[in-house]
């Protein structure tokens, strides 16, 4: 006897891995049916989406007020209507539609009207209202229809002028008609659901700007969510002066909820800014050994303190890979140039490019590293006291950088490449004297560039953290051009390990 | 590209990303459509409906689930509208069967021809026996998504069963007619 299985467990396990390739054919038809993009979307500016989700808003609130006076007597009047997304196609009549059996089935119909010519209901079905439900009527009819205004040999749903229609009739024979055609929002890239609608004179023809519109989202009947659907049923009841009909139709929710929650509108979220804001150890450097405070000190050992960059930044992303960045930070910059001798003296041969205040004024510093001490020497200053120290010269920046970073990698570690430039805007510099732990600032440099440029070139590590923060490390290297003027060979650069925190919407 | 650009690209309707996209689950999805059609012409159909649905919708797709997954509902649900308006026109009958009824013996029966006894199922029974046999919904998700009641739903998978094990008895009648 063979073992015998139960028949579900057959066509499981046959099916189980079950794939077929489709006919080569099945692609291009849907390629010849795809939207064609020919406009690039542009991504639009912050201010435009928030522009335009406030405008539709507004124009949705206004429009549905005026789409819902009080029922007067059962006429139905001409609304005008603000959203163009309502139209009316005047060649449909609802007489064609059959609609008028009372009975409390399903019911179909495919009709051709032929007196439009080009006009065909591609699929329709009639909903009487469940006897279950609220003390209505049960012979109160909703019927919803696909109605394709242009057509074609192998299917009836093909180009951007499909229309929902649904007529409400009740036990009188009264039917009020809504009409819906496709419409999408393209402004701020939203796929809307316009809850809103309007109840349009049979005879009235609207001529809704975006007919013309390329075709795009399509509230499909299935896709209504429950309160959509009620919400358009109860404004044709509300039309004909009736009660109202809640008819649940959660095919659509069902489906959703068989793994996630259906949410009642869906907006399609690109996050193209990002702000942060970051800390960075700077290290400075430079290529060369002039000096940029006196040429006498060009063989002096020099040395950049490490200090502290910190600012906020801005980010755009043109497209998934590039993106544009700026931002404002404050940056300090100390070099100290070492082995210098000073001594106060009373006629003070000065740093060519130091111009000294009153203490600077006094003191006159020798390079030790130098042999020859500066042409036209004091005698006197032989004579002094000499004290060995370093000089100091501090620079704070606000520095604005602008540059493009390209994502090489995407995804929870992401790693992009950064390039760019820099303003730096000199807010004040010193020059100082430090010696045996004392400090006295003797003036300022004459020849730093109040304007400076960099050019910018770096990696950026990103770890996203939670939904939309991202912590980041990116080590940048940035060459000054033109930090001083008559600087001999002193070409200053740094190196900033910028770590911060990314938060993108 | 990994698989979650390729959804971002389609979101941005870029055209060789939804032929990738498609390159990738077509035959997948072709799969569900044969299962719920009625025969090869009309899963094509359905397949190229689906896609355009899965292509305009896809903006929706919030990257928590299975991408496959999604699809496939919104390919299920495409379908299902479909059909909806032709299951009036067939004649269920309600009656319960005892399981042990429901057994076969283990031959190995080929896939065209199991397919095939499912294509030839009439469209509510077909519907039924592939939500809740092959792609795992229960009853109560049944019956609300095809809007009948659950003992409906059951009565019509029991009687799917029965015409297809019938079917199969039939076939293997002709084909090992030794065995029996």
């Amino acid at each position: 006897m063979k073992d015998k299985k139960h028949i579900d467990r057959l066509f499981q396990e046959k099916f189980r891995d079950f794939e077929m390739t489709p006919p080569e054919s099945s692609w291009r038809g849907i390629q010849e049916r795809l939207p064609k993009s020919s406009k690039k979307r542009r991504p639009l500016p912050l201010w435009w989406s928030l522009g335009g989700v406030a405008a539709s808003l507004l124009l949705g609130t206004l429009w549905w007020k005026i789409a819902h006076p009080l029922p007067t007597d059962g006429n139905l009047q001409p609304n005008a209507t603000e959203n163009p997304g309502w139209v009316q196609n005047p060649e449909i009549d609802p007489q064609t539609i059959d609609s008028q059996n009372s009975s409390a089935t399903d019911k179909t119909s495919i009709t051709n009207t032929t007196s439009s010519g080009n006009s065909q209901i591609v699929s329709s079905e009639t909903v009487t209202t469940p006897q279950a439900s609220v003390g209505v009527p049960s012979n109160f009819k909703v019927e919803k229809s696909i109605v394709s205004s242009e057509t074609s040999n192998r299917s009836l749903k093909s180009k951007s002028s499909e229309t929902i229609r649904i007529n409400t009739t009740n036990s009188q024979g009264t039917t009020s008609s809504l009409f819906k055609k496709r419409n999408e929002d393209w402004a701020n890239g939203t796929q809307t659901r316009t809850k809103s609608n309007s109840v349009l004179n049979q005879n009235q023809v609207e001529d809704p700007a975006e007919s013309s519109n390329e075709s795009s989202a399509f509230n499909t009947l299935n896709t209504l969510s429950a309160q959509d659907f009620q919400a358009l049923v109860h404004t044709n009841l509300d039309r004909i002066g009736t009660m109202q009909l809640p008819i649940p139709y959660p095919m659509g929710e069902i489906l959703h909820e068989k793994e996630e929650p259906l949410k009642a509108s869906k907006e399609q979220k690109i996050n193209r800014w990002q702000v942060h804001s970051y800390l960075a150890p700077i290290y400075l450097s430079s290529a060369g050994n002039g000096s940029p405070l006196d040429v006498s000190l060009a063989q002096n050992k020099k040395e950049a303190v490490p200090t502290y960059s910190y600012g906020v930044g801005v980010e755009y992303s043109i497209n998934n890979r590039w993106s544009l960045r700026s931002g404002i930070n404050a940056l300090n910059t100390e070099y100290r140039t070492k082995d210098v001798s000073f001594s106060q003296v009373t006629s003070v041969v000065g740093l060519s490019h130091l111009e000294s205040n009153s203490a600077g004024s006094m003191i006159q510093i020798e390079s030790m590293e130098s042999p020859v001490l500066m042409a036209a020497s004091n005698v006197n200053a032989m004579a002094a006291e000499k004290l060995y120290g370093e000089i100091s010269q501090r620079s704070s920046f606000i520095e604005i950088p602008l540059e493009l970073s390209y994502k090489i990698w995407d995804g929870r570690l992401g790693l992009k490449a950064i390039g760019g430039f820099s303003t730096l805007l000199l807010r004040d510099d010193n020059v100082a004297l430090i010696s045996g732990g004392t400090q006295v600032t003797i003036g300022t440099a004459d020849n730093i560039n109040k304007t400076q440029w960099t050019s910018n070139l770096g990696l950026g590590l990103s770890y996203r953290l939670i939904k939309d923060f991202e912590f980041k490390i990116e080590p940048m290297f940035k060459y000054q051009w033109n930090a001083y003027r008559n600087s001999g060979n002193f070409k200053p650069y740094f190196f900033g390990l910028y770590t911060g925190l990314n938060y993108q919407f | 590209m990994n698989l979650d650009e390729l959804i971002r690209e389609c979101q941005q309707y870029n055209a060789q990303a939804q032929e990738q996209i498609y390159r990738l689950f077509s035959s997948k999805l072709f799969a569900v459509c044969l299962k719920y059609s009625r025969n090869q012409a009309e899963a094509e159909d359905h397949l190229q409906d689906g896609f355009l649905l899965i292509f305009e919708k896809i903006g929706q797709f919030q990257f928590n689930g299975s991408f496959e997954g999604w699809m496939k509902r919104v390919m299920i649900n495409n379908i299902l509208q479909q059909y909806r308006k032709l299951t009036s026109l067939d004649v269920y009958l309600q009656e319960d069967v005892a399981d042990e009824d429901l057994e076969i013996d283990n031959d190995d029966i080929p896939m065209d021809y199991l397919l095939k006894i499912i294509q030839e199922l009439p469209h509510r029974y077909r519907m039924v026996f592939n939500l809740y046999v092959i792609d795992g919904y229960s009853h109560k998700e049944i019956a609300e998504m095809l809007q009948i009641t659950t003992g409906t739903s059951k009565s019509n998978l029991a009687r799917a069963r029965i015409l297809l094990k019938e079917k199969i008895i039939a076939y293997k009648a002709k084909k090992f007619p030794s065995a029996l």
